[in-house]
C-alpha cells in the first residue's frame, strides 16, 4: 500500500515527549488515524503511555480514532486539558 | 469577543461588555497564579492551548451556562503564555437576575473550562524542574 506524510502536531506534555511540536511520519495511504498512531509509537516510544489518554483532532472538530484520513490532513494531538 | 489572550487580562473591559441593567447579581471569578503546589514552591506557568478548539469551546460554555442556568451574561477569557505568581490566567463573569444562579453558574463556568477547553498548564518550579499537571481526557463530538 503506497504510503503519504502525515503532519502531526504533538501538544501540551506529548510535545516534550516528541521534542518537537510539528512532526511527520509515514503512514499506509486511506489507513485511520488508529494505524496512524500505531506508526507513531514505533517511531516515538515515548508517547505510548499518554497516548490511550489523547483526543484527536482535525482542524476545529475532534474526531474519533476509526476517522479515515485523507491527503493533506493535519492530525492534532490533544492530551488530557487543565487550564484555570 | 476575545475568549484567550495572551496578554494581561482586563477585568473592566469585561465587566463594560456585560453590562446588564436587568442583573442584580455580578460573580466574578479569577483564577491566580500561586507558589506552591504539592509541596513544591512554584516560580511560574506556561499555559499553552489548541486555539482553534479552545476559541470554540468557551464559547460554547458560555452558551450553555446562560442556557442551564438562565443567567443573562457569561464571559470567560483565559491567558495564554508564560505567567508570573500573582498572574491572573482566567476571568469568569456572570450577571443575572439574582445571586443563587450566579454563584452556581460560575462555578460550573470554571469547572467546564478546566475540563473541555484544550489548555494545558506547565509548572516551573524553583529546582528548575517542571511538570506538566495532570488534567482530563477530552471526549470526541
Amino acid at each position: 500500500m503506497a504510503s503519504v506524510q502525515l503532519k502531526i502536531f504533538c501538544l501540551g506534555i506529548l510535545q516534550n515527549q516528541v521534542g518537537n511540536a510539528e512532526i511527520e511520519i509515514d503512514w499506509p495511504r486511506d489507513s485511520t488515524i488508529e494505524t496512524a498512531l500505531v506508526t507513531l509509537v514505533e517511531t516515538y516510544p515515548a508517547v505510548a503511555n499518554e497516548l490511550p489518554r489523547c483526543a484527536c483532532a482535525i482542524g476545529d472538530e475532534i474526531v474519533p480514532r476509526s476517522y479515515q484520513l485523507q491527503a493533506g490532513d493535519e492530525l492534532v494531538l490533544l492530551p488530557p486539558v487543565g487550564g484555570g | 469577543m476575545t475568549t484567550l489572550s495572551n496578554q494581561p487580562l482586563d477585568l473592566d473591559s469585561l465587566l463594560a461588555e456585560t453590562e446588564d441593567d436587568s442583573a442584580g447579581a455580578l460573580v466574578v471569578f479569577s483564577g491566580t497564579i500561586r507558589n506552591h503546589h504539592d509541596n513544591k514552591s512554584v516560580e511560574r506557568l506556561s499555559y499553552t492551548a489548541y486555539e482553534p478548539i479552545a476559541k470554540k469551546a468557551i464559547a460554547e460554555i458560555e452558551q450553555e451556562v446562560k442556557d442551564k442556568f438562565g443567567v443573562t451574561q457569561c464571559r470567560i477569557i483565559h491567558r495564554i503564555g508564560d505567567l508570573e505568581i500573582g498572574d491572573i490566567a482566567i476571568h469568569c463573569v456572570v450577571r443575572s437576575a439574582h445571586r443563587g444562579e450566579a454563584f452556581e453558574a460560575a462555578k460550573y463556568a470554571i469547572d467546564t473550562t478546566k475540563s473541555r477547553v484544550p489548555i494545558w498548564k506547565e509548572e516551573h518550579y524553583s529546582d528548575g524542574t517542571s511538570v506538566f499537571r495532570e488534567g482530563t481526557p477530552l471526549k470526541a463530538g
